[in-house]
């Protein structure tokens, strides 16, 4: 104990006069420890700011392509109905009729070679 | 000067002070005004304000979904809720522009409206608000909106859209402009079509700009589900086509026409005369709208002996070479006569159902006796609905046996003192297609939800079989001999195929009996005769100045028949099982 009251006294007098530490020590911590908190906590503030704006552009971007899709979808659906086809069938010309049953050949579901080449009249084979 | 300056010094000191007091006075009082208002706002009764300080930012809404699609059985969509915009102007900024004349004409021109009519929209001063054309496409919209117009704007918007417009209108229906379904598989799936709106309780900023991290709830909403139907967009266009070909040549009221698939009972098509636009409907009367198909009751006249004769058949009273009177055309039976269209002698039974003989047919059903007649009708699905799925079936009419006259077989025999709709002769006439098993008619195959999961799967489902294989075989091989020559139904012949059909010409009942001049036409057929895949009817209401099935409606059958085939890729049977069906039944000569 009088060691340690040595040190201490020692210690005072070392200082020089006049001079005294401005922030306590621990004060100097706790501040240091509230302002990294509070700059984590403004970081982590602008963060969710920054991806709750990029959650509402993505669901209005969502709901755009949504939108587009029906769209396209529908345009799609106009230009494929059987009136159109027909209808564009008619107008390019391309407008034409059934084979009689007589005209088709019908095909097995795994034809022999004799049903896939037609035989020529000079004998040699053709692809049909 | 030390004294005069002596003097003054308090006395200037001592303003000072008082101002200074004055001042701090009039500041504390300030302070502690604000302070005590600070206090009071905080601490004292203010529920009420903070509520309405709440309800300034906080916003809570109902999240919509649009309805589901309805598909045809090839994914091609029958109808969908399409986004669109109105367009909207604001008079007094247009007309403040100095570009009204450009705005109104370059309007008039996209939205292909009269000049005019936008003009007058667009000139008047004082307004900020005018609707120029609603549920504008979104194409269309982006195309005004890149002009870059002052003063025109655009409201989201959204409508139930059917890009086939009549194309299987009576099928599919209609929602109204609340986007609640109305007619159809509209109406009868209208909660899986809806679907469930979400809901949203958030907070929004100054600039009405909402703040994401303050969404206390959100719900999200579930998009209705889509309906996959066994129609097939195209066979249904071959049949609209051959319908509205019919009406016109033959001046008819009305005129409807299903094609059924035999063995699944799938409906491939039903189509209904006079048509309406769903996109449109209420500029349609409600007669329109009719799904006669399914809602339109008659006296079937002589389709409906294929159900007689299939019966005697079936119970072995009866053979088709059997020789059967038919009395010269007139038989008098209870006292009342019975006529037939063209008058014949004896003949056998399978040319009695090929000449479609009135006195043949109540001969056999006699045979047949009440009792049982009553219950194959029964068995066939005569006088219930067939549980197709589609709101306003009727079920037809046929009365119990306690209320039969002893004319009633007679009669009922060849269609008449009987009701049914076109849905239920034509699944009966499956029946026979399909060795004799009576299938559900089914126009719906699948509900799926957004994610693509089923929700509903409807089942192929038999519902009785109410004759043998054996029997069906003949009856398909002698209904094939009506539209040979010499049969009523020669018309309906399908270049390369056989068909089994029957023709009907049945008169319509008016006060007091049964009018000379109005017929129903109809034609009903199996295609091939030999091993049937399709069976179609085509009925024709009040068709002029042609009025027989043979006539009327065959034609209208060939046409459809043939067309659908091809597409389908129905090949005709093999040779070996032609013969082989030819043989069923030979033709002697008498």
């Amino acid at each position: 104990m009088a060691k340690n009251r040595r040190k201490n006294k020692l210690r005072v007098r070392s200082r020089k006069p006049g001079v005294h530490a401005v922030i306590p020590g621990t004060l100097f911590g706790a501040l240091t420890l509230l302002a990294t908190f509070a700059m984590a906590y403004l970081y982590i503030c602008g963060r969710c700011d920054a991806i709750s704006k990029r959650i509402q552009e993505l669901e209005q971007q969502k709901a755009s392509l949504q939108r587009e899709i029906v769209n396209e979808e529908y345009k799609w659906s106009r230009l494929t109905s059987t009136e159109n086809m027909k209808k564009l069938i008619r107008d390019h010309n391309l407008d034409m009729v059934w084979p009689s049953e007589d005209s088709v050949v019908r095909l097995p579901r795994n034809p022999p070679p004799h049903f896939l080449y037609a035989q020529h009249p000079g004998g040699e084979y053709a692809h049909d | 000067m030390r004294n005069i300056r002596g003097a003054n010094t308090p006395m200037i000191e001592r303003r000072s002070w008082r101002r200074m007091a004055l001042l701090a006075l009039v500041m504390t009082l300030i302070w502690g005004g604000l302070g005590a208002r600070l206090f009071y706002l905080h601490l004292g009764d203010n529920a009420h304000r903070l509520q309405k300080a709440e309800n300034n930012h906080r916003r809570s809404r109902e999240i919509l979904v649009g309805r589901g699609r309805i598909l045809d059985r090839n994914d091609k969509v029958l109808a969908l809720d399409l986004s669109t915009k109105h367009v909207v102007v604001d008079p007094e900024v247009v007309l403040q522009s100095g570009y009204s004349r450009f705005v109104t004409h370059q309007l008039a021109r996209v939205l292909e409206l009269d000049p005019a009519m936008v003009a007058a929209k667009v000139n008047r001063p004082g307004r900020r608000f005018e609707y120029v054309m609603r549920h504008v496409p979104m194409d269309l919209a982006s195309e005004i909106n890149s002009m870059g117009m002052l003063g025109v704007f655009f409201n989201d918007a959204s409508n139930r859209n059917y890009p086939g417009g009549r194309l299987a209108s009576h099928v599919v229906g209609f929602a109204n402009h609340e986007g609640v379904g109305s007619a159809g598989i509209e109406l009868r799936f209208d909660r899986e079509l809806r679907g469930v709106p979400g809901f949203r309780m958030t907070e929004i900023d100054g600039r009405h700009r909402e703040v994401y991290q303050r969404r206390t709830m959100d719900i999200q909403p579930q998009e209705g589900s889509d309906v996959i139907l066994t129609i097939d967009q195209h066979v249904q266009y071959f049949v609209e086509v051959a319908l509205d070909k019919v009406m016109a040549q033959h001046n008819a009221k009305g005129a409807w026409a299903i094609v059924q698939h035999v063995r699944s009972g799938d409906i491939l098509a039903m189509a209904s005369r006079p048509a309406y636009d769903p996109n449109e409907f209420n500029r349609f009367r409600d007669d329109d709208r009719l799904n006669r198909a399914i809602g339109f009751v008659y006296e079937p006249g002589s389709t409906f002996k294929v159900a007689v004769f299939a019966a005697a058949f079936n119970e072995g009273l009866i053979k088709p070479e059997q020789i059967v009177d038919c009395e010269n055309g007139r038989w008098i039976h209870n006292g009342r006569p019975l006529r037939d269209f063209h008058p014949y002698g004896r003949l056998s039974i399978a040319d009695a159902l090929k000449k479609s003989s009135n006195i043949a047919a109540a001969k056999v059903a006699l045979e047949l006796g009440e009792a049982r007649l009553y219950d194959y009708l029964r068995a066939f699905g005569v006088g219930s609905r067939t549980g197709v799925g589609l709101p306003g079936e009727e079920g037809g009419i046929l009365n119990p046996r306690s209320r039969w006259t002893s004319l009633s077989i007679s009669r009922i025999a060849m269609g008449h003192e009987v009701a049914t709709t076109a849905l239920q002769l034509v699944n009966m006439q499956s029946a026979i297609g399909n060795q004799g098993y009576l299938m559900k008619p089914r126009i719906v195959k699948q509900v799926l939800n957004t994610r693509g999961d089923v929700i509903l799967d409807v089942k192929e489902e038999v519902l009785a079989r109410p004759i043998r294989a054996d029997t069906a075989r003949l009856m398909c091989r002698l209904l094939a001999r009506i539209t040979e020559t010499g049969g009523t139904g020669v018309r309906a012949q399908v270049p390369g195929y056989t068909v089994a059909g029957k023709t009907g010409t049945a008169q319509k009942p008016t006060r007091g009996g049964y009018s000379d001049d109005d017929n129903i036409s109809s034609f009903m057929g199996l295609i091939p005769a030999e091993d049937p895949q399709l069976s179609i009817i085509v009925v024709v209401d009040e068709p002029q100045p042609e009025r027989t099935g043979g006539r009327v409606a065959a034609p209208a059958f060939r046409e459809i028949a043939e067309q659908v085939v091809r597409y389908l890729d129905i090949p005709p049977v093999p040779a070996e099982v032609a013969q082989e069906f030819q043989s069923i039944f030979v033709e002697r000569p008498m």
